[in-house]
Parts: structure tokens; sequence; C-alpha cells
């Protein structure tokens, strides 16, 4: 079994969504708990023997930071209204035992229009807060920093880029429940209306959130839900079609063995090749769930090549650098119908078609370009003509 | 008094017998709860209840005032709380060290007027000296041990000057120098082990101002003691090293190591509290 599969069985189990896991547990789990920033939750839920010592400062430190966190969440609370209380500030203290068990250095609000989200920046700004400027088309503004309490605030309009779209944000913020943080009476959204925000989060953020910690809460949160709310989330992922919660939804699903909230996504190739990449490790648990849907992309009739796909995309955002240049770093995973190639350095993980996955291979063992078929070739040179290959051919 | 002053003035000793207030900690968060509160910093003031009397005492004892607290700290359930809200389980032994590195953390992350170092300070025959090391260093046992004591944990230096404001909460105390200091409770620190609390009995209030004249790293080894001069680089390195919140968090840190750095430094090899005091005579 391996680490990954062992640490899920046992936030199965703290999370009251499975049984015990039987036998000695913890001995390599603490890389994947340091990365995904869940040392915390376990170290404050009677740890495995194996990793009691180890996570003892972490228990400490987390105390000393909650107690500060919940002071400053309280104090901002007082300061901003008219607003809602997203992501680890609301798990923190709807979701967890006790703050301590969530981390969070950031408050992430969401306003209904604009006016309001300047008026909280103009306030934070008073109070010692440093202003980024803002990125166009960004849903949330140039984000706030108090350098000397090491907190930051996040003031959005929208849940992430590009926006889920007005009439979703509309529904969502009208769910807003109350929430109450040390004393300080606020708004959060509701649970279900949270679960969809996380599935956005785990389908494809490109920040580099801890990937894990966030599928468990949307499978912990999510089987706590009452059956209407259950059914909200899979109507208003239906209506609004968001692809990216679905997959969010079905990894955290599959992965904690919870009962889907949506039906089995088909997602678009943007959707399922992410920097999101924990569906594509090698662990035996997912590899079943990465097989189909790599089948249903790559193998189905028509689909897009999905390296001519990265490649426009790499051309987009103009950082074609780490994109399939052969180099150091680079592992290859075949699969029924092409490959995946992992950039261990960049964490992108590319789906390869078949005609994608044999370019691939010729970088990697250099047959005659005559011998390779017609589509392998168009693509080689293309490669080759943007300086994404230098190919040997 | 500088801009962190607060309206009450703490005397010494003041110290509250635990259990004056009926009502269980943590059962009521309202104002009719607070019992007394302690003043660590700008807008920080903490309210605690009955159990929390004995290890705030232990170890903020000198921060006691009187006005209405922004917060209130009690213990819930097992757990300490917040203005009534669960925070973290706790156990009893572990209050004062726990009360400590929590209030240690408010301190440097609410004042912007200083530049937070780990560090000690103590006045030592005229001289202001500013202790840094890394725990275990011995630090907190000589600023407990020579001359007037200022702080052992937390130096607040104001921004770009040599300048300390006086954080003296009690020295904390670990267990390879119990037999140094007059009995008192032991604690169970989780990450350091054993400690105690020990007030110097020759300390500055909070906030009284003391001229640093030099930097003092102190290394506890037992055997022949010695001071080696450390040039201002190695000196700003190991300054930068104390940052709490590093460079970035305040613009003020760096011209603080800068000025700080322009300071005699020494390396500080010793085996016991006297030779220490002997060497820090000699030198210079």
């Amino acid at each position: 079994m391996s680490a990954l599969a062992e640490l899920v069985d046992w936030l199965r189990w703290i999370t009251d969504l499975g049984p015990r896991p039987p036998g000695e547990k913890g001995l390599d789990w603490l890389p994947l708990i340091e990365a995904h920033e869940l040392a915390p939750l376990i170290a404050h839920r009677d740890p495995p023997a194996a990793l009691a010592e180890a996570l003892e400062p972490t228990r400490i430190t987390a105390i000393h930071d909650a107690t500060f966190r919940t002071y400053t969440l309280a104090r901002l609370l007082q300061r901003l209204p008219d607003c809602v209380v997203l992501k680890g500030p609301a798990l923190a203290h709807m979701l967890y035992a006790a703050p301590v068990e969530r981390s969070f250095w950031d408050l992430d609000l969401l306003f209904a229009e604009r006016a309001a989200a300047e008026r909280a920046r103009a306030r934070l700004c008073a109070a010692g807060y440093e202003a980024t400027q803002d990125l166009p088309g960004h849903h949330h503004l140039g984000f706030l920093r108090d350098p000397v309490a090491e907190f930051a605030v996040e003031l959005h309009l929208d849940l992430c880029t590009p926006g889920i779209g007005e009439a979703a944000v509309a529904e969502l913020y009208a769910r807003r429940a109350p929430l109450r943080v040390a004393g300080v009476d606020t708004l959060a959204l509701d649970p279900a209306g949270m679960v969809v925000h996380l599935a956005l989060h785990a389908g494809a953020d490109p920040m580099g959130t801890p990937l894990l910690r966030n599928l468990l809460e949307i499978a912990w949160l999510g089987a706590r839900l009452e059956p209407e709310e259950a059914a909200w989330v899979g109507d208003f992922v239906a209506r609004h079609a968001l692809a990216r919660a679905a997959l969010g939804l079905w990894q955290a699903a599959t992965l904690f063995e919870v009962t889907p909230l949506v039906p089995k996504p088909r997602p678009s190739v943007a959707g399922l090749v992410s920097r999101r990449r924990l569906l594509w490790s090698p662990d035996t648990r997912l590899a079943a769930l990465r097989d189909d849907l790599a089948s249903d992309l790559v193998g189905g009739g028509g689909v897009v090549s999905t390296l001519r796909a990265h490649l426009g995309a790499a051309l987009r955002t103009r950082r074609p650098a780490g994109l399939l240049r052969r180099s150091e770093g680079l592992r290859t995973t075949p699969l029924a119908a092409g490959a995946l190639v992992h950039d261990t350095r960049t964490g992108e993980v590319h789906l390869l078609s078949r005609d994608a996955a044999e370019a691939w291979a010729v970088t990697e063992h250099p047959v005659r370009l005559r011998a390779l078929p017609p589509a392998t070739r168009e693509i080689l040179r293309a490669l080759t003509r943007r300086g994404l290959l230098v190919g040997r051919n | 008094m500088g801009p962190w002053s607060s309206p009450c003035s703490p005397s010494r000793p003041r110290r509250l017998a635990p259990g004056r207030r009926s009502p269980a900690d943590g059962a009521a968060a309202g104002a009719g709860s607070l019992l007394k509160s302690w003043r660590l910093g700008p807008e920080l003031r903490v309210g605690a209840g009955a159990r929390l009397a004995d290890p705030i005492n232990a170890v903020f004892a000198d921060f006691l005032c009187e006005d209405e607290p922004s917060l209130e700290l009690s213990i819930f359930d097992g757990h300490l709380a917040m203005n009534g809200v669960r925070v973290a389980p706790c156990a009893d032994l572990a209050l004062a060290p726990l009360l400590e590195g929590t209030l240690l953390g408010f301190a440097a992350r609410t004042r912007r007027d200083c530049t937070p170092l780990h560090a000690g300070a103590i006045e030592f025959e005229g001289r202001g000296l500013l202790l840094l090391g890394d725990k275990g260093s011995g630090k907190s046992t000589l600023a407990a041990s020579l001359g007037r004591y200022f702080t052992d944990e937390l130096a607040f230096v104001e921004h770009g000057t040599t300048t300390l404001r006086a954080f003296p909460k009690a020295a904390t105390i670990k267990a390879g120098s119990f037999a140094l200091f007059e009995e008192s409770r032991t604690w169970s620190d989780a990450v350091r082990g054993p400690v105690r609390y020990h007030q110097p009995p020759e300390r500055a209030d909070p906030e009284a101002a003391l001229a640093l004249s030099a930097l003092v790293f102190p290394h506890y080894a037992p055997g022949a003691g010695r001071c080696v001069e450390l040039d201002p680089v190695e000196a700003a390195a190991a300054l930068i090293a104390q940052l709490f919140g590093g460079l970035a968090r305040h613009v003020g840190a760096a011209q603080t190591v800068r000025a700080l750095s322009g300071l005699p430094a020494c390396a500080l090899h010793f085996g016991s509290t006297e030779q220490a005091a002997e060497l820090l005579r000699r030198w210079r």
C-alpha cells in the first residue's frame, strides 16, 4: 500500500468517513503531510506513534499561530462588513473541531459588487496593509499584505480565473450563511457553496495550494451536506457548466470513497491536464480513474491532439519554456491511448495523444523521419519550428 | 514611554491570586467575566480567567494592568479559548509555555515601531548588551543572572537605532540551569522539555529604554572560557538570522541590522555565569 493510500485511509478515519485502518501507520507520510499542509490536523488527532514525535513542534507552533490568526481574523471581520468569508478561515470555524487544525495565512473575501471591495481595500490600507496592483481580468483585486502581522487578504469578485460568471456568483452569494469567529458575527458561503468553491480550486487552480487537503475538505464537507444541499451542488455545477468543479468533486469522491455529488465528468483538455497533478501520481488507487479519463479524452474519435492544444496554450500564455522541451526531469508514463509526460521541474503534466506520444518517443529514440506517420511528422515539424524541441531528426 | 505606552502603569510585584473569580473560566466571554488584563502590545491586552492566572503570572506578571482587554483568553472544555471560542486543546502542565509562545508571537506580530529579534538584553556594569543565539546557547541563563534584566527571548529595537525597549517577561530556564535559580514550578514544554520561569529581582519596567553598546553571542561550553571578536559582516549575518519575520517584514529591519552591526561584537564561550561575567568585564 502506498504512503498516499495509507494517509488517505487515516484521513478518512479521523474525519468519520471510514473505519480506523489496521496496523502500524505513518512511517513515510511526512513528505506528503508537509506538502499538503495536513500536519496541524493530524498532529491534533492522536497521530500514529511513528509520527507523533516528529509532529510535536508543529502541534505547538500551530497553537501559537491559531490563536494569533483567530485574533487577527476577528479584528479584520469587525472592520469589513458586506462580504462573505471563503476557504480556510471559514472552514477552520465551520468544519474542523478547532481552528488549530486548519492553518491559513490569508483571508479570502467575496464581495457582491466592486465598490464594496474597493471600500474594504481602502480600510485595509489605512490599517497598515500594503496593496499590490490589480491584474487585469483576475478574479480578485491585487492582494493586500500586512508584512508585520504576516497576514494577507484577497478581495474577490469571482471565485476563479476565468470566472464562473455573474449569475453563478450571485447565486452562491445569495446562499451565504451566518458564521461566528471568536465572538464576531460574519457571513460565509453555505456548506454547499463552499464545496463548489473548493472543487473549483481542486479542478484547475493554477496556484500551488495543497491539493490533498483540498480534496479531503471537499469529501468531508460534502459528506455532511443535507440531501437537498447535495442535490443543489450537482444541479449548480451542471447548470453553470463548471467542468473544473466537476473534476474536483469526482477526484475527491474517488480518492476518499464517498458518494459523488456529480455524474462522472468528461473533462476538457484544459480541465484534465492541469498542474494539480495528484491524479497523475503513480498511486494505484487513482490509476483506474486516470486511465479511464485519459482514454475518454485521447481515444475517442475526433479528439483534439492534446499536444497541439498545449502548444497553443503555451504560446497564448507566452510560457513555452516548460513545455515538452527535451531535458532531464521529464518522466513519461505510457497509457493505452497515448502517454503522460510529467515535468518534475514545473509540476506540469502533459497528456499526449497517440500521435503526440510517438513524436515524443522520437525525441527520445531517434528514428528516420520518413518512417513516421504523416501526423507525427507534422507535429514534430511544428514543435521544431517553434523551438520547443531540439530534435535529432 | 514610547509610542507603545499604555494608559495603565504596571507596577511590581502585582501578582494575582488564582481562583479569585468564581465562575469557571470560559463559562462566559463577556466583559463581566474578566479578571485582570495583561498589556503585551499595541491594541493587545489579554484578559484571563482564574485557571490562566497562575501560568500568566509565571511569565508575564510585569505586564499586568487594569483596563479593558481587547482579547480574552480562557480555558473552556479543555481548550485554550479566545473570546469564548475554542482554539486548541491544551493540558494544564503545558499552559505557561504555551501562553509564552503564543503571546510572544502576538507581541512580535503587532508591533510596528520596533524590529523584533530573537535575543536577550541586559545592562551589565553600565553597558547595554544584546545577547543573540539559538536555543540552548545560554542567553536566557545569562540574561537572568548578570546585571539588570531587560528581556531573554524577544528584543524590541527601535527601527534604525541601537535603542532597545524592555520586554521583561520572566526568563525561561531550561532543565540544565535549574540549579542556578531558586526553585519554582516546573512546566512541561513539548519542544524545549521541562522549563521554569524566573523573574530576576533586578529588572527593567516594560518599555524602559536601553542604549545597546555591544553584541554578545553566547555559547555554553564547559571548559576554558574565551571571547572571540566578530567582524561586522559576521554580526550582521547573525542578526539577520535572529530577525522575526526576516528583512522583508519591515523596511526598518534592515536599518536596524545596519545600526546594530556597527557595534562591537564577540562570541562568548563560557562554562559558568561567573566565568561569563569575568570575560565580559575584560572584553574591551
